[in-house]
């Protein structure tokens, strides 16, 4: 199978004071290009710290993190800003849209930094797939929790990633908007992009290729439909 | 790219309105610092330019006259020997050349229009050595025969009706002139040059033509001299070599006294000897505009760090979305130029709006002309780019190493960091802050001192006449109600311009010398520390055999004390034949002096000498101060029906005392605007602060209230942590403050002892205006409901 992403024995702590918190404790998988993975477990287990990672938004204390073969574990913060910029996309539980900027803008801040070409026309295109497109104007103060994420989701499609990290995209949502984020999920999943997906819903992780569950910053158990 | 710029842009203006409160108070903060910086450097600009506008200023120099005694402030006159010019040229060989203007009012005739007017006649290769910018007309040969004139936009507009008037004709002091050159106007305070009318001095009845040599022993100064050095030439050479060229025209009795100093024209407007304080105030003001510039900066940094705390979330997504920390710091460093370029531009407006007032206050004549100066815009605006890049700079460092993971995780609007920064920025502020209010208080202690208490006499409501005591006026004067005393003295009581050598004990002392009627003691309220004033002649004599004497002469003729001094011989105090063979001290007055006590005053010898020996003179009346009008009404008409020729010039000594002062008041007052100013804006960055502090730490203090803290408590709490910065400035600003004003009160030779109390006091006000601004905002959030502040998230 054509790997995608490769980490091992990836360890990160957090100090605060004289005070160590192991966040990840020698963590190993693997991640296919495609594969949507679903990561549980309970609050304060490192499924975010390494959701983070693994979005190039942290580096690990140790360990390592190939992506495509390629090691990125030890790369500078410019080099990861481009890794960001080349390869993933984010979806955060809290939605995170900038109230200043309206709907489009907010999706346009994906491509800004990108360089990318043609941009009016995709924005169009992702709001146009998540359903949104008559809101494009809209602050995200004016949208509902659904609506802002469906914008947050066509934020990290819109630059095309291989890779879509969702850190908990339902955890604010009602049932139906729930279910309406995570069907655009698997759609970007069976797209081709790779899906790595935080949250507590055993129903929510059910929709993913497979499920790892973290206790204390390790790894204790995989599951594959 | 432009997409990028322009969603920049977008952020900027959309937070700057979403922060409506703390953006307003940022630029509010900002206008005002750049608009004191423009209004300052725009003050500044006029003496730095001074003569600009002729070409080779830095080799053209002015011949100045400058007399100079032993323990005597010397004289400076921007005029000099009518001969000099001709000497100099002939033999100083680093100048070279020289050029005579004089000056003199004229009537002009056109027609039936006649015209009294201030010209120069200048001589005919004046325009070969000041080259001003001409306009019209062939300006090397103008003055080069007797009938030449040259004049400059403003005055050919005047006197001729259109501005291009070359070859038309005008009767100058009753002869025919022609135009001959027209010359651009001359900036308004920019040059020494008063008239804008330039008359061949070749004419018949030019003052040039008409200046005699003075006859043996006179001296006379009436011309201004220009000279040119050689390029490389050395000033002070050239200075050495001017002495010996003009020594055969000073008379043997001033020589060792008079120099003649070239000083360059683009320096005499902060020349020390013509504007005493001119540089001092130059610099005290930039110093301060500066400071008050850096609150204004310091604002700006808090408040943009304080802002930015707000848009973590932002930070964190541009960065997961592939901004890096180029394009974040370039974003933060953009928003800062266009923030205070935007502040640039309101204050532009406010400096023209307020450049009248104050040219008014300062007495100067700067100008803020786009048009006429291009430059300036240029400057004013690259000016505002670089403040916005340095203002900028720390905030964009601050925030683009913000780590994505971190901000993304954060909920709130916390802070964006570096609070030791922000902390040391208002430290900072408040130290400035107090430093002037000590400052301001000092200068205005030191002038109050200067005004009433080193005067050492009484000058309320003492009136003086110019006029060399008329004994009708004088006694009727003395008649009139409303009028308290009359007496009499030399004109050299104001002035303290006469002054003697005199041969004491085989030392060549130089003292005061003040014709006055024993009266006039009494009328200051000076009594003698010594000796008495009853025996010297109420009408004074005609050969002074006795004299008083003031504290600073007991001390310069080394007499042990002002009752050693009493009964003796002082030698003649004449230097003309016939003069006075000696006279006896009777008695001792205190120092009390008229004239600025920037310098000591001089030891001075009181000659109750006869009026009809006098130069000059003045008649000085003590009123009553009830009825003051009617008073002077009277007066005036007494002037004329007593017989006096002309109109009677009179003026109340406290007009005289504050005219010396000016400069000391504008300093004080200068001092005080920028204080203002600095106290406005630093408790406008703390309201600013708090008012940013109050929203973060919202749920801090709803759970601190929920765990029991009272009101009181919570409002104690955010109060001290204000206050901390300011009571840590007084720590660095009370040493800087004491030193920087012990230097200050040093170029008083009478000053004050600095109050140290000032200081403590200073940092109480600096506390309590911290206290009162923020205060009322603190008891507001202090006073929130716990539940409000927890369901804050």
């Amino acid at each position: 199978m054509n790997q995608l992403l490769q980490v091992s024995s990836l360890s990160r702590a957090y100090r605060s004071g004289e005070v160590e918190t192991r966040a990840l404790d020698s963590v190993s998988f693997e991640v296919a290009a495609g594969e949507f993975v679903a990561l549980m477990g309970p609050s304060g287990c490192g499924k975010s710290t390494l959701l983070n990672i693994l979005g190039f938004l942290d580096a690990p204390d140790e360990g390592s993190y190939r992506l495509r073969g390629e090691e990125v574990a030890t790369l500078s913060e410019a080099r990861l800003t481009r890794l960001r910029r080349a390869h993933a996309g984010f979806v955060f539980q809290s939605f995170n849209l900038i109230d200043e900027l309206n709907v489009a803008e907010n999706v346009e801040v994906a491509l800004l930094y990108r360089g990318a070409d043609a941009r009016r026309r995709r924005v169009e295109a992702v709001l146009d797939q998540v359903g949104l497109a008559h809101r494009a104007r809209h602050r995200p103060r004016q949208l509902s929790g659904g609506q802002q994420q469906r914008v947050a989701i066509a934020r990290a499609l819109a630059p095309e990633p291989d890779l879509l990290l969702a850190d908990e995209p339902t955890g604010n949502l009602d049932s139906a908007n729930g279910a309406a984020v995570m069907d655009l999920l698997k759609s970007a999943a069976a797209g081709g992009t790779t899906v790595i997906m935080v949250t507590h819903s055993a129903l929510h992780a059910a929709a993913a290729d497979r499920t790892i569950r973290m206790l204390d910053g390790r790894i204790v158990g995989e599951t594959r439909l | 790219m432009t997409r990028l710029l322009r969603h920049m842009l977008v952020a900027w203006a959309r937070n700057l309105a979403a922060n409506r409160l703390l953006s307003a108070i940022t630029i509010l903060g900002l206008v005002i610092g750049i608009a004191g910086a423009i209004l300052m450097a725009l003050v500044a600009r006029v003496p730095l330019t001074y003569n600009h506008v002729v070409p080779g200023h830095e080799r053209t120099y002015l011949a100045v006259s400058i007399v100079r005694s032993p323990d005597m402030a010397p004289d400076y006159q921007q005029k000099s020997p009518g001969g000099a010019a001709s000497l100099i040229e002939a033999n100083v060989p680093d100048v070279e050349a020289a050029a005579r203007l004089m000056e003199e009012e004229v009537d002009l005739r056109r027609g039936g229009a006649a015209h009294r007017e201030t010209i120069y006649w200048a001589d005919p290769d004046y325009f070969d050595l000041v080259r001003l910018p001409v306009v019209s007309g062939d300006l090397a040969s103008a003055l080069r025969d007797g009938r030449g004139l040259v004049m400059t936009q403003a005055m050919a507009l005047k006197h001729f009706g259109r501005a291009d008037a070359v070859g038309e004709t005008l009767e100058v002091a009753g002869q025919p002139m022609a135009l001959r050159a027209v010359i651009a106007d001359l900036p308004a305070g920019g040059t020494d040059l008063a008239a804008g009318i330039f008359a061949s001095g070749l004419a018949a009845r030019s003052g040039l033509s008409l200046l005699k040599a003075d006859g043996p022993g006179g001296f006379s100064i009436s011309v201004r001299t220009y000279l040119r050095l050689r390029a490389g030439a050395s000033a002070q050479e050239a200075a050495d070599s001017i002495q010996s060229a003009v020594a055969g025209l000073v008379p043997p009795f001033v020589r060792n006294a008079y120099r003649l100093e070239p000083v360059r024209i683009d320096q005499l407007a902060l020349h020390e000897g013509f504007h005493p304080g001119a540089r001092e105030r130059l610099v005290i003001g930039s110093l301060v505009a500066a400071l008050v510039l850096l609150i204004a900066a310091a604002n700006f940094v808090n408040l943009s760090v304080a802002l930015a705390g707000r848009r973590r979330r932002e930070i964190g997504v541009r960065k997961a979305n592939g901004a890096g920390r180029r394009h974040i710091a370039g974003q933060f460093l953009a928003e800062a130029v266009l923030t205070v370029s935007v502040a640039t531009i309101l204050a532009l407006a406010a400096s023209e709006w307020l450049l009248p007032a104050v040219n008014g206050f300062l007495e100067t004549q700067a100008r803020l002309d786009y048009a006429a100066d291009p430059r300036l815009l240029l400057w004013l605006l690259s000016g505002a780019a670089l403040l916005g890049l340095a203002a900028g700079a720390y905030p964009a460092f601050l925030l683009s190493s913000l780590p994505p993971a971190a901000t993304l995780r954060d909920k709130g609007g916390g802070a964006a960091g570096g609070a030791w920064v922000r902390g040391a920025l208002v430290t900072a502020q408040f130290a400035i802050l107090i430093g002037l209010i000590i400052a301001t208080s000092v200068v205005h202690r030191q002038r109050v001192f200067a005004m009433r208490e080193a005067l050492r006499m009484d000058i309320d409501q003492v009136l003086t006449v110019t006029a060399k005591c008329p004994p009708a006026f004088v006694a009727e004067a003395a008649k009139l109600p409303g009028v308290r005393a009359v007496s009499c003295s030399g004109e050299s009581l104001l002035s303290g311009n006469t002054f003697l050598p005199i041969e004491w004990r085989g030392r060549q002392l130089m003292a005061d010398i003040v014709p006055a009627l024993p009266s006039i003691f009494p009328l200051y309220g000076v009594r003698p520390v010594a000796g008495t004033l009853a025996t010297l002649p109420p009408g004074g004599q005609e050969t002074v055999s006795r004299v008083v004497i003031n504290e600073a002469a007991v001390r310069d003729f080394g007499f042990a004390s002002p009752s050693a001094a009493i009964g003796q011989m002082l030698p003649s105090l004449s230097d003309e034949p016939g003069g006075s063979t000696g006279a006896q001290v009777v008695a001792v007055v205190p120092d009390f002096a008229f004239h600025s006590i920037e310098t000591a005053i001089e030891p001075t010898l009181y000659l109750p000498q006869a009026p009809g020996e006098w130069n000059g003179g003045l008649v000085s009346i003590k009123l009553a101060g009830r009825d003051v009008p009617e008073t002077l009404s009277r007066i005036d008409r007494l002037w004329r029906a007593t017989g006096n020729e002309g109109p009677i010039q009179r003026a109340f000594v406290s007009e005289h005392i504050e005219r010396l002062y000016l400069g000391l008041q504008r300093n004080a007052q200068l001092f005080a605007v920028f204080s203002g100013l600095a106290i406005f804006l630093a408790c406008l960055g703390l309201v600013g602060l708090s008012l940013s502090a109050a929203q973060r730490r919202t749920k801090e203090i709803g759970i601190r209230k929920a765990l029991g803290a009272s009101t009181r408590q919570i409002l104690a709490l955010l109060l001290w942590q204000l206050s901390r910065p300011v009571l840590l400035a007084n720590l660095v600003a009370w040493p800087i403050a004491w030193w920087l004003m012990r230097r200050w009160l040093n170029g008083f030779a009478e000053r004050i002892p600095l109050p140290l109390w000032l200081f403590p006091a200073a940092g109480l006000i600096a506390l309590a205006l911290a206290l009162l601004s923020v205060g009322m905002l603190a008891y507001l959030v202090a006073r929130q409901k716990p539940v409000h502040a927890l369901r804050y998230e």
